[in-house]
Protein backbone atom coordinates (compact mmCIF):
# COMPACT_ATOMS: atom_id res chain seq x y z
CA UNK A 1 0.00 0.00 0.00
CA UNK A 2 2.76 2.35 1.11
CA UNK A 3 4.40 1.42 -2.13
CA UNK A 4 1.68 1.98 -4.24
CA UNK A 5 1.20 5.66 -2.42
CA UNK A 6 4.90 5.93 -3.67
CA UNK A 7 4.35 5.46 -7.45
CA UNK A 8 1.53 7.46 -7.59
CA UNK A 9 2.78 10.53 -5.77
CA UNK A 10 6.02 10.06 -7.55
CA UNK A 11 4.14 9.85 -11.27
CA UNK A 12 1.42 12.49 -10.39
CA UNK A 13 4.10 15.47 -9.38
CA UNK A 14 7.34 14.11 -11.97
CA UNK A 15 4.56 13.18 -14.65
CA UNK A 16 3.10 16.92 -14.21
CA UNK A 17 6.66 18.07 -15.09
CA UNK A 18 6.85 15.70 -18.13
CA UNK A 19 3.44 16.43 -19.46
CA UNK A 20 4.26 20.16 -19.36
CA UNK A 21 7.59 19.80 -21.30
CA UNK A 22 5.97 16.65 -23.52
CA UNK A 23 2.81 19.37 -24.39
CA UNK A 24 6.04 22.10 -25.16
CA UNK A 25 7.40 19.97 -27.42
CA UNK A 26 4.05 19.33 -29.10
CA UNK A 27 2.89 23.31 -29.59
CA UNK A 28 6.06 23.08 -31.29
CA UNK A 29 5.69 20.35 -33.36
CA UNK A 30 2.58 21.35 -35.00
CA UNK A 31 3.18 24.43 -35.72
CA UNK A 32 6.86 23.33 -37.43
CA UNK A 33 6.96 19.60 -37.84
CA UNK A 34 10.29 19.70 -35.85
CA UNK A 35 11.46 18.96 -32.71
CA UNK A 36 12.85 21.90 -30.45
CA UNK A 37 15.68 19.97 -28.85
CA UNK A 38 16.48 23.20 -27.12
CA UNK A 39 13.00 22.60 -25.30
CA UNK A 40 14.87 20.96 -21.85
CA UNK A 41 17.25 24.22 -22.21
CA UNK A 42 14.24 26.33 -20.82
CA UNK A 43 13.84 24.25 -17.83
CA UNK A 44 17.32 25.01 -16.70
CA UNK A 45 16.69 28.83 -17.88
CA UNK A 46 13.22 29.30 -16.29
CA UNK A 47 14.58 27.45 -12.81
CA UNK A 48 17.52 30.40 -12.94
CA UNK A 49 16.23 33.22 -14.04
CA UNK A 50 13.55 32.46 -10.80
CA UNK A 51 16.81 32.22 -8.39
CA UNK A 52 18.17 34.51 -10.00
CA UNK A 53 15.21 37.11 -9.53
CA UNK A 54 14.55 36.27 -6.24
CA UNK A 55 17.85 35.96 -4.90
CA UNK A 56 19.59 38.80 -6.96
CA UNK A 57 16.86 41.36 -8.40
CA UNK A 58 14.57 41.11 -5.25
CA UNK A 59 15.49 40.37 -1.56
CA UNK A 60 15.32 36.71 -0.60
CA UNK A 61 12.00 37.84 1.43
CA UNK A 62 10.39 38.12 -1.12
CA UNK A 63 7.24 35.75 -2.34
CA UNK A 64 8.11 32.92 -5.31
CA UNK A 65 4.89 34.17 -6.47
CA UNK A 66 5.99 38.06 -7.44
CA UNK A 67 9.41 35.81 -9.05
CA UNK A 68 7.56 33.40 -11.00
CA UNK A 69 5.51 36.01 -13.31
CA UNK A 70 8.53 37.91 -14.25
CA UNK A 71 10.53 34.71 -14.53
CA UNK A 72 8.10 32.90 -16.97
CA UNK A 73 7.62 36.28 -18.83
CA UNK A 74 11.44 36.25 -19.36
CA UNK A 75 11.63 32.40 -20.26
CA UNK A 76 8.61 32.70 -22.95
CA UNK A 77 11.16 35.59 -24.47
CA UNK A 78 14.32 32.90 -24.65
CA UNK A 79 11.63 30.99 -25.93
CA UNK A 80 10.77 33.13 -29.16
CA UNK A 81 14.34 33.88 -29.20
CA UNK A 82 15.31 29.96 -30.11
CA UNK A 83 12.82 30.69 -33.31
CA UNK A 84 14.14 33.88 -34.27
CA UNK A 85 17.46 32.56 -33.80
CA UNK A 86 17.42 28.66 -35.10
CA UNK A 87 14.42 28.53 -36.94
CA UNK A 88 13.33 31.53 -38.80
CA UNK A 89 16.63 32.06 -40.40
CA UNK A 90 16.25 28.70 -42.36
CA UNK A 91 13.29 30.01 -44.54
CA UNK A 92 11.24 27.87 -45.91
CA UNK A 93 11.97 24.43 -45.24
CA UNK A 94 10.91 20.96 -45.40
CA UNK A 95 11.93 19.26 -41.90
CA UNK A 96 12.16 16.08 -43.07
CA UNK A 97 14.76 16.63 -45.89
CA UNK A 98 16.59 19.50 -44.89
CA UNK A 99 17.58 18.46 -41.24
CA UNK A 100 19.69 21.91 -40.29
CA UNK A 101 17.39 22.30 -37.46
CA UNK A 102 18.52 19.81 -35.69
CA UNK A 103 22.33 21.23 -35.33
CA UNK A 104 20.63 24.99 -35.14
CA UNK A 105 18.17 23.96 -32.33
CA UNK A 106 21.02 22.17 -30.52
CA UNK A 107 23.93 24.72 -30.88
CA UNK A 108 21.33 27.58 -30.01
CA UNK A 109 20.92 25.20 -26.56
CA UNK A 110 24.60 24.90 -25.93
CA UNK A 111 25.11 29.06 -26.63
CA UNK A 112 21.91 29.45 -24.04
CA UNK A 113 23.46 27.03 -21.44
CA UNK A 114 26.63 29.10 -21.13
CA UNK A 115 25.06 32.39 -21.24
CA UNK A 116 23.19 31.26 -18.29
CA UNK A 117 26.53 29.77 -16.44
CA UNK A 118 27.95 32.73 -16.60
CA UNK A 119 25.71 35.50 -16.21
CA UNK A 120 23.78 33.67 -13.68
CA UNK A 121 25.29 30.13 -11.93
CA UNK A 122 27.32 27.51 -12.78
CA UNK A 123 26.20 25.53 -9.94
CA UNK A 124 23.27 23.91 -7.81
CA UNK A 125 21.13 26.34 -6.62
CA UNK A 126 18.10 26.22 -4.63
CA UNK A 127 14.62 28.37 -4.61
CA UNK A 128 11.71 28.02 -2.08
CA UNK A 129 8.03 26.47 -2.60
CA UNK A 130 5.39 28.97 -4.27
CA UNK A 131 3.31 28.25 -1.55
CA UNK A 132 4.79 27.28 2.13
CA UNK A 133 0.79 26.32 2.72
CA UNK A 134 -1.96 25.85 1.22
CA UNK A 135 -5.13 27.12 3.55
CA UNK A 136 -3.05 26.39 6.25
CA UNK A 137 -2.26 23.07 5.15
CA UNK A 138 1.90 22.52 5.22
CA UNK A 139 2.00 19.03 3.98
CA UNK A 140 1.73 15.57 5.80
CA UNK A 141 3.04 11.76 5.10
CA UNK A 142 0.51 9.45 3.91
CA UNK A 143 1.88 5.97 3.97
CA UNK A 144 5.25 6.81 5.14
CA UNK A 145 5.91 9.26 1.56
CA UNK A 146 5.38 12.78 2.63
CA UNK A 147 3.38 15.29 0.38
CA UNK A 148 3.78 19.24 0.08
CA UNK A 149 1.85 21.72 -1.10
CA UNK A 150 4.55 22.28 -4.56
CA UNK A 151 3.42 18.97 -5.20
CA UNK A 152 -0.13 19.42 -5.22
CA UNK A 153 0.54 23.20 -7.12
CA UNK A 154 2.39 21.07 -9.75
CA UNK A 155 -0.02 18.84 -10.19
CA UNK A 156 -2.94 21.34 -10.46
CA UNK A 157 -1.15 24.16 -12.56
CA UNK A 158 -0.51 21.41 -14.87
CA UNK A 159 -4.06 20.64 -15.18
CA UNK A 160 -4.79 24.25 -15.41
CA UNK A 161 -2.42 24.90 -18.20
CA UNK A 162 -3.70 22.58 -20.20
CA UNK A 163 -6.97 23.34 -19.98
CA UNK A 164 -6.81 27.05 -20.35
CA UNK A 165 -4.96 26.04 -23.51
CA UNK A 166 -7.33 23.44 -24.99
CA UNK A 167 -9.76 26.55 -24.15
CA UNK A 168 -8.17 28.74 -26.12
CA UNK A 169 -7.50 26.81 -28.88
CA UNK A 170 -11.25 25.74 -29.34
CA UNK A 171 -13.05 28.70 -28.57
CA UNK A 172 -11.15 31.88 -29.78
CA UNK A 173 -9.61 33.14 -32.98
CA UNK A 174 -6.37 32.95 -32.48
CA UNK A 175 -6.77 29.34 -31.28
CA UNK A 176 -8.75 28.54 -34.47
CA UNK A 177 -5.92 30.18 -36.85
CA UNK A 178 -3.56 28.26 -34.49
CA UNK A 179 -4.99 24.72 -34.96
CA UNK A 180 -5.62 25.91 -38.92
CA UNK A 181 -1.94 26.74 -38.91
CA UNK A 182 -0.82 23.00 -37.10
CA UNK A 183 -3.11 21.13 -39.74
CA UNK A 184 -2.40 23.22 -43.05
CA UNK A 185 -0.29 25.81 -43.31
CA UNK A 186 -0.48 26.92 -46.75
CA UNK A 187 -4.62 26.71 -46.40
CA UNK A 188 -4.40 28.56 -43.28
CA UNK A 189 -2.34 31.40 -45.32
CA UNK A 190 -4.94 31.93 -47.99
CA UNK A 191 -6.92 32.85 -45.49
CA UNK A 192 -4.91 35.61 -44.58
CA UNK A 193 -3.19 33.98 -41.74
CA UNK A 194 0.24 34.65 -40.99
CA UNK A 195 1.55 31.07 -40.14
CA UNK A 196 5.17 32.80 -39.05
CA UNK A 197 3.06 34.55 -36.22
CA UNK A 198 1.44 31.33 -35.31
CA UNK A 199 5.04 29.78 -35.19
CA UNK A 200 6.39 32.56 -32.86
CA UNK A 201 3.06 32.20 -30.72
CA UNK A 202 3.80 28.37 -30.30
CA UNK A 203 7.45 28.85 -29.21
CA UNK A 204 6.49 32.01 -27.03
CA UNK A 205 3.95 29.38 -25.46
CA UNK A 206 6.26 26.37 -24.89
CA UNK A 207 9.06 28.95 -23.49
CA UNK A 208 6.65 29.92 -20.93
CA UNK A 209 5.23 26.50 -20.07
CA UNK A 210 8.61 25.00 -19.80
CA UNK A 211 9.77 28.01 -17.70
CA UNK A 212 7.02 27.34 -15.54
CA UNK A 213 7.64 23.37 -15.32
CA UNK A 214 11.71 24.45 -14.23
CA UNK A 215 10.30 26.69 -11.50
CA UNK A 216 7.95 24.10 -10.24
CA UNK A 217 9.78 21.40 -9.40
CA UNK A 218 13.06 23.42 -8.24
CA UNK A 219 11.81 22.91 -4.96
CA UNK A 220 12.03 18.97 -4.67
CA UNK A 221 14.61 18.78 -7.57
CA UNK A 222 16.64 22.00 -7.14
CA UNK A 223 17.75 24.32 -9.87
CA UNK A 224 20.84 22.15 -11.83
CA UNK A 225 21.73 22.23 -15.50
CA UNK A 226 21.59 18.55 -15.30
CA UNK A 227 17.74 18.35 -14.65
CA UNK A 228 17.50 20.15 -18.17
CA UNK A 229 18.62 17.43 -20.13
CA UNK A 230 16.84 14.89 -17.77
CA UNK A 231 12.89 17.00 -18.48
CA UNK A 232 14.06 17.48 -21.91
CA UNK A 233 14.62 13.59 -22.72
CA UNK A 234 11.92 12.53 -20.81
CA UNK A 235 9.33 14.90 -22.11
CA UNK A 236 10.78 14.28 -25.63
CA UNK A 237 10.13 10.55 -25.02
CA UNK A 238 6.48 11.36 -23.37
CA UNK A 239 6.04 14.09 -26.06
CA UNK A 240 6.23 10.98 -28.48
CA UNK A 241 4.85 8.35 -26.51
CA UNK A 242 1.84 10.08 -26.52
CA UNK A 243 1.84 11.44 -30.01
CA UNK A 244 3.18 14.32 -31.52
CA UNK A 245 1.25 17.46 -31.93
CA UNK A 246 -1.36 16.05 -29.72
CA UNK A 247 -2.18 17.66 -26.97
CA UNK A 248 -3.87 14.77 -24.59
CA UNK A 249 -1.29 12.85 -26.02
CA UNK A 250 1.46 14.94 -23.87
CA UNK A 251 -0.53 14.63 -20.95
CA UNK A 252 -1.07 10.79 -21.43
CA UNK A 253 2.86 10.29 -22.32
CA UNK A 254 3.93 12.51 -19.56
CA UNK A 255 2.47 10.30 -16.90
CA UNK A 256 2.76 7.07 -18.34
CA UNK A 257 6.73 7.93 -18.18
CA UNK A 258 6.28 8.83 -14.63
CA UNK A 259 4.45 5.68 -13.60
CA UNK A 260 7.06 3.78 -15.46
CA UNK A 261 9.74 5.42 -13.47
CA UNK A 262 7.41 5.22 -10.42
CA UNK A 263 7.26 1.82 -10.21
CA UNK A 264 11.12 1.29 -11.19
CA UNK A 265 11.49 3.35 -7.92
CA UNK A 266 9.69 0.84 -5.78
CA UNK A 267 11.13 -2.05 -7.19
CA UNK A 268 14.90 -1.76 -7.45
CA UNK A 269 17.60 -0.19 -5.36
CA UNK A 270 19.27 1.25 -7.99
CA UNK A 271 16.31 2.99 -10.05
CA UNK A 272 18.49 5.76 -11.22
CA UNK A 273 20.21 3.92 -13.57
CA UNK A 274 17.05 1.26 -13.99
CA UNK A 275 14.52 4.31 -14.33
CA UNK A 276 16.00 5.20 -18.46
CA UNK A 277 16.26 1.60 -19.28
CA UNK A 278 12.97 0.65 -18.17
CA UNK A 279 11.37 4.35 -19.87
CA UNK A 280 13.02 3.27 -23.00
CA UNK A 281 12.03 -0.38 -23.51
CA UNK A 282 8.34 1.11 -23.17
CA UNK A 283 8.70 3.51 -25.71
CA UNK A 284 10.38 1.03 -27.99
CA UNK A 285 7.48 -1.28 -27.30
CA UNK A 286 4.77 1.39 -27.53
CA UNK A 287 6.47 2.62 -31.04
CA UNK A 288 6.01 -0.59 -32.24
CA UNK A 289 2.46 -1.67 -31.83
CA UNK A 290 1.62 2.46 -32.58
CA UNK A 291 4.19 4.08 -34.84
CA UNK A 292 2.37 7.26 -34.32
CA UNK A 293 1.96 6.94 -30.73
CA UNK A 294 -0.74 6.16 -27.92
CA UNK A 295 -3.09 8.80 -29.18
CA UNK A 296 -1.33 10.48 -32.29
CA UNK A 297 -2.53 9.85 -35.88
CA UNK A 298 -0.67 10.25 -39.11
CA UNK A 299 0.17 12.91 -40.64
CA UNK A 300 -1.29 12.58 -43.99
CA UNK A 301 0.97 15.04 -46.53
CA UNK A 302 -1.43 16.33 -49.08
CA UNK A 303 0.33 17.17 -52.40
CA UNK B 1 -8.30 49.38 -65.69
CA UNK B 2 -9.02 45.75 -65.00
CA UNK B 3 -9.05 44.20 -61.79
CA UNK B 4 -6.45 41.62 -62.07
CA UNK B 5 -3.48 42.24 -64.17
CA UNK B 6 -1.31 39.06 -65.79
CA UNK B 7 1.35 40.41 -67.73
CA UNK B 8 3.57 38.25 -68.90
CA UNK B 9 3.97 36.13 -66.25
CA UNK B 10 6.69 33.14 -65.44
CA UNK B 11 6.79 30.81 -62.84
CA UNK B 12 8.70 27.65 -62.36
CA UNK B 13 9.50 25.03 -59.68
CA UNK B 14 12.92 24.05 -59.87
CA UNK B 15 14.24 23.99 -62.71
CA UNK B 16 11.42 23.23 -64.78
CA UNK B 17 9.84 26.14 -66.20
CA UNK B 18 5.63 26.03 -65.97
CA UNK B 19 4.44 29.18 -66.87
CA UNK B 20 6.43 31.03 -70.24
CA UNK B 21 4.94 34.69 -69.95
CA UNK B 22 0.81 34.48 -70.01
CA UNK B 23 -0.67 37.60 -69.80
CA UNK B 24 -4.58 37.99 -68.71
CA UNK B 25 -6.51 39.97 -67.14
CA UNK B 26 -9.86 40.12 -64.76
CA UNK B 27 -12.48 42.87 -64.66
CA UNK B 28 -14.77 43.35 -61.99
CA UNK B 29 -17.38 41.28 -61.62
CA UNK B 30 -16.60 39.26 -64.74
CA UNK B 31 -16.50 35.92 -64.57
CA UNK B 32 -12.95 34.63 -66.93
CA UNK B 33 -12.27 30.71 -67.53
CA UNK B 34 -8.66 29.27 -68.26
CA UNK B 35 -8.95 25.90 -70.41
CA UNK B 36 -6.20 23.54 -71.15
CA UNK B 37 -5.33 20.31 -70.88
CA UNK B 38 -3.29 18.11 -67.97
CA UNK B 39 -0.11 19.71 -66.91
CA UNK B 40 -0.94 22.91 -69.06
CA UNK B 41 0.39 25.15 -65.78
CA UNK B 42 -3.57 26.53 -65.08
CA UNK B 43 -3.01 25.50 -61.41
CA UNK B 44 0.49 27.30 -61.40
CA UNK B 45 -1.09 30.27 -62.83
CA UNK B 46 -3.43 30.15 -60.09
CA UNK B 47 -0.69 29.59 -57.10
CA UNK B 48 1.30 32.36 -58.46
CA UNK B 49 -1.72 34.99 -58.65
CA UNK B 50 -1.84 34.14 -55.18
CA UNK B 51 1.42 33.77 -53.68
CA UNK B 52 2.07 30.69 -53.16
CA UNK B 53 4.50 30.27 -56.33
CA UNK B 54 7.20 32.12 -56.93
CA UNK B 55 6.56 33.90 -59.90
CA UNK B 56 8.51 36.65 -62.62
CA UNK B 57 6.48 39.06 -64.62
CA UNK B 58 4.15 42.08 -63.67
CA UNK B 59 1.49 41.22 -61.29
CA UNK B 60 -1.43 43.85 -60.50
CA UNK B 61 -4.90 43.14 -58.14
CA UNK B 62 -6.61 46.74 -58.15
CA UNK B 63 -3.75 48.74 -59.80
CA UNK B 64 -1.41 47.49 -57.07
CA UNK B 65 1.20 45.41 -57.32
CA UNK B 66 1.28 42.01 -55.75
CA UNK B 67 4.40 40.27 -57.11
CA UNK B 68 6.49 38.76 -54.40
CA UNK B 69 4.01 38.84 -51.62
CA UNK B 70 2.86 36.72 -49.32
CA UNK B 71 -0.22 34.43 -49.78
CA UNK B 72 -1.81 35.88 -46.39
CA UNK B 73 -1.16 39.44 -47.23
CA UNK B 74 -2.85 38.96 -51.16
CA UNK B 75 -5.58 36.94 -48.90
CA UNK B 76 -6.32 40.33 -46.94
CA UNK B 77 -6.21 42.28 -50.44
CA UNK B 78 -9.50 40.29 -51.39
CA UNK B 79 -8.21 37.47 -53.64
CA UNK B 80 -9.43 34.66 -52.38
CA UNK B 81 -8.49 31.40 -53.67
CA UNK B 82 -10.19 27.78 -53.47
CA UNK B 83 -7.08 25.67 -54.22
CA UNK B 84 -7.75 21.94 -55.89
CA UNK B 85 -8.70 19.01 -53.63
CA UNK B 86 -10.10 22.06 -51.61
CA UNK B 87 -8.00 22.90 -48.70
CA UNK B 88 -10.59 22.71 -46.29
CA UNK B 89 -9.39 22.09 -42.91
CA UNK B 90 -10.34 18.29 -42.53
CA UNK B 91 -9.75 18.07 -38.61
CA UNK B 92 -11.86 21.43 -37.99
CA UNK B 93 -15.83 21.74 -37.64
CA UNK B 94 -17.65 23.53 -40.54
CA UNK B 95 -18.44 26.16 -38.53
CA UNK B 96 -14.80 26.96 -37.75
CA UNK B 97 -13.56 26.44 -41.26
CA UNK B 98 -16.52 29.18 -42.11
CA UNK B 99 -14.95 31.43 -39.05
CA UNK B 100 -11.53 31.34 -40.26
CA UNK B 101 -12.82 32.01 -44.04
CA UNK B 102 -13.36 35.36 -42.35
CA UNK B 103 -10.10 35.77 -40.44
CA UNK B 104 -9.15 39.13 -41.89
CA UNK B 105 -12.22 40.48 -41.05
CA UNK B 106 -13.14 42.80 -38.23
CA UNK B 107 -17.20 43.68 -38.16
CA UNK B 108 -18.64 41.40 -36.17
CA UNK B 109 -22.11 42.08 -37.77
CA UNK B 110 -20.99 41.08 -40.86
CA UNK B 111 -19.34 38.39 -39.89
CA UNK B 112 -22.70 37.13 -38.20
CA UNK B 113 -24.77 38.14 -41.15
CA UNK B 114 -22.78 36.46 -44.29
CA UNK B 115 -22.67 33.13 -42.46
CA UNK B 116 -26.19 33.17 -42.03
CA UNK B 117 -26.38 33.87 -45.72
CA UNK B 118 -24.05 31.42 -46.80
CA UNK B 119 -25.65 28.99 -44.64
CA UNK B 120 -28.78 29.71 -46.17
CA UNK B 121 -27.24 29.01 -49.93
CA UNK B 122 -25.93 25.99 -48.53
CA UNK B 123 -27.96 23.99 -46.59
CA UNK B 124 -26.21 20.96 -46.81
CA UNK B 125 -23.22 23.05 -44.92
CA UNK B 126 -25.71 23.68 -41.92
CA UNK B 127 -26.78 20.78 -40.95
CA UNK B 128 -23.44 19.90 -40.95
CA UNK B 129 -22.18 23.10 -38.67
CA UNK B 130 -20.86 21.24 -36.03
CA UNK B 131 -19.29 18.14 -37.79
CA UNK B 132 -15.40 17.94 -38.46
CA UNK B 133 -15.13 18.51 -42.14
CA UNK B 134 -13.18 15.56 -42.86
CA UNK B 135 -16.39 13.88 -42.35
CA UNK B 136 -18.26 15.18 -45.29
CA UNK B 137 -18.57 13.60 -48.75
CA UNK B 138 -16.56 15.44 -51.31
CA UNK B 139 -19.39 17.39 -52.60
CA UNK B 140 -19.89 18.94 -49.19
CA UNK B 141 -16.09 19.92 -48.59
CA UNK B 142 -16.27 21.56 -52.07
CA UNK B 143 -18.77 23.70 -51.07
CA UNK B 144 -17.64 24.19 -47.86
CA UNK B 145 -13.96 25.59 -49.37
CA UNK B 146 -16.03 27.80 -51.90
CA UNK B 147 -18.55 29.11 -48.56
CA UNK B 148 -15.36 29.45 -46.51
CA UNK B 149 -13.45 31.79 -49.42
CA UNK B 150 -16.63 33.72 -49.29
CA UNK B 151 -16.87 34.75 -45.63
CA UNK B 152 -13.53 36.77 -46.94
CA UNK B 153 -15.84 39.05 -48.89
CA UNK B 154 -13.46 38.46 -51.89
CA UNK B 155 -13.30 41.04 -54.93
CA UNK B 156 -11.81 37.90 -56.76
CA UNK B 157 -12.30 34.41 -56.39
CA UNK B 158 -9.92 31.74 -57.58
CA UNK B 159 -11.11 28.93 -58.01
CA UNK B 160 -9.24 25.59 -59.13
CA UNK B 161 -10.98 22.71 -60.44
CA UNK B 162 -14.20 23.34 -58.32
CA UNK B 163 -15.91 19.93 -60.28
CA UNK B 164 -12.95 17.89 -59.51
CA UNK B 165 -14.11 14.18 -58.20
CA UNK B 166 -18.05 15.73 -58.10
CA UNK B 167 -21.13 14.06 -59.62
CA UNK B 168 -22.37 15.81 -62.57
CA UNK B 169 -25.40 16.73 -60.45
CA UNK B 170 -23.61 18.18 -57.89
CA UNK B 171 -21.33 20.23 -60.31
CA UNK B 172 -24.43 21.65 -61.81
CA UNK B 173 -26.33 22.75 -58.60
CA UNK B 174 -22.07 24.74 -57.74
CA UNK B 175 -21.83 26.67 -60.72
CA UNK B 176 -25.69 27.54 -60.40
CA UNK B 177 -24.50 28.58 -57.01
CA UNK B 178 -21.37 30.73 -58.63
CA UNK B 179 -23.31 32.16 -61.26
CA UNK B 180 -25.95 33.49 -59.14
CA UNK B 181 -23.08 34.56 -56.16
CA UNK B 182 -21.27 36.58 -59.27
CA UNK B 183 -24.62 38.01 -60.43
CA UNK B 184 -25.81 39.21 -56.79
CA UNK B 185 -22.35 40.08 -55.26
CA UNK B 186 -20.79 41.24 -58.19
CA UNK B 187 -17.47 38.85 -57.33
CA UNK B 188 -15.04 38.48 -59.69
CA UNK B 189 -14.11 35.01 -60.57
CA UNK B 190 -11.14 33.74 -62.34
CA UNK B 191 -11.74 29.81 -62.83
CA UNK B 192 -9.81 26.96 -63.91
CA UNK B 193 -11.50 23.99 -65.28
CA UNK B 194 -11.81 20.75 -67.07
CA UNK B 195 -15.57 21.00 -67.59
CA UNK B 196 -15.28 23.36 -70.21
CA UNK B 197 -18.84 23.30 -71.26
CA UNK B 198 -20.11 24.28 -67.84
CA UNK B 199 -17.16 26.55 -67.43
CA UNK B 200 -17.77 28.14 -70.98
CA UNK B 201 -21.48 28.52 -69.63
CA UNK B 202 -20.77 30.72 -66.64
CA UNK B 203 -18.26 32.62 -67.84
CA UNK B 204 -17.56 35.56 -69.84
CA UNK B 205 -14.25 35.10 -71.49
CA UNK B 206 -11.60 32.36 -71.59
CA UNK B 207 -7.89 31.68 -72.15
CA UNK B 208 -6.30 28.72 -73.32
CA UNK B 209 -3.51 27.42 -71.83
CA UNK B 210 -1.36 25.05 -73.79
CA UNK B 211 2.25 24.17 -72.33
CA UNK B 212 2.49 26.83 -69.89
CA UNK B 213 1.50 29.67 -72.85
CA UNK B 214 -1.80 31.33 -73.97
CA UNK B 215 -2.42 29.74 -76.88
CA UNK B 216 -6.10 31.59 -77.47
CA UNK B 217 -8.86 34.17 -75.54
CA UNK B 218 -12.00 35.45 -76.41
CA UNK B 219 -15.45 35.77 -75.35
CA UNK B 220 -16.86 32.33 -74.05
CA UNK B 221 -19.39 32.64 -76.92
CA UNK B 222 -16.72 32.48 -79.60
CA UNK B 223 -14.03 30.17 -77.73
CA UNK B 224 -17.47 27.56 -77.76
CA UNK B 225 -18.02 28.25 -81.33
CA UNK B 226 -13.96 27.63 -82.22
CA UNK B 227 -13.55 24.49 -84.31
CA UNK B 228 -10.14 23.45 -82.53
CA UNK B 229 -11.62 23.87 -78.78
CA UNK B 230 -15.07 22.17 -79.70
CA UNK B 231 -12.35 19.21 -80.45
CA UNK B 232 -9.90 19.78 -77.66
CA UNK B 233 -12.01 20.56 -74.81
CA UNK B 234 -15.48 20.08 -75.65
CA UNK B 235 -15.76 16.56 -77.24
CA UNK B 236 -17.96 17.44 -80.27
Amino acid sequence: MGELVQVLVYAATIGSAYALVAFSYSLVFSTTRIINFAQGTLVVVGGYLAWWLWSGVFDRGTSMLLVVIPAVVLAAIVGLVFDLVAIEPLGDFDPTSNIAWLVTTFGAAIVVQEVVAQLISDTGESIPDLFHSLFGWQGSVVQHVAIGPSDVVLVVATGAIVGVAAFLQARTKVGRAFRAVAQDRQAAALMGINPKVMVRLSFLIAGAITGLAGILIAPNYGVRFAIGLNLGLAGFVAAVLGGLGSTSGAIVGGYAVGLVEGFVGVMSSRADTYRPIAVFVVFVLVLTLRPTGLLGRPVVEKV
Amino acid sequence: MSLLEVVDLSAAYGPIQVLHGISLTVDAGEVVVVLGANGAGKTTALRAISGLVAAKGELRFDGVSILGRHPESIAHRGVSHVPQGRGTLAGLTVDENMRLGAYSRRDREGIAADLAEWYDTFPPLAKRRSQTAGTMSGGEQQMLAVARSLMSRPRLLLLDEPSLGLAPLVTKQLFETLATVNRERGIAMLLVEQNAALALELAARGYVLEAGEIVASGTAENLSRDGEIRKAYLGR
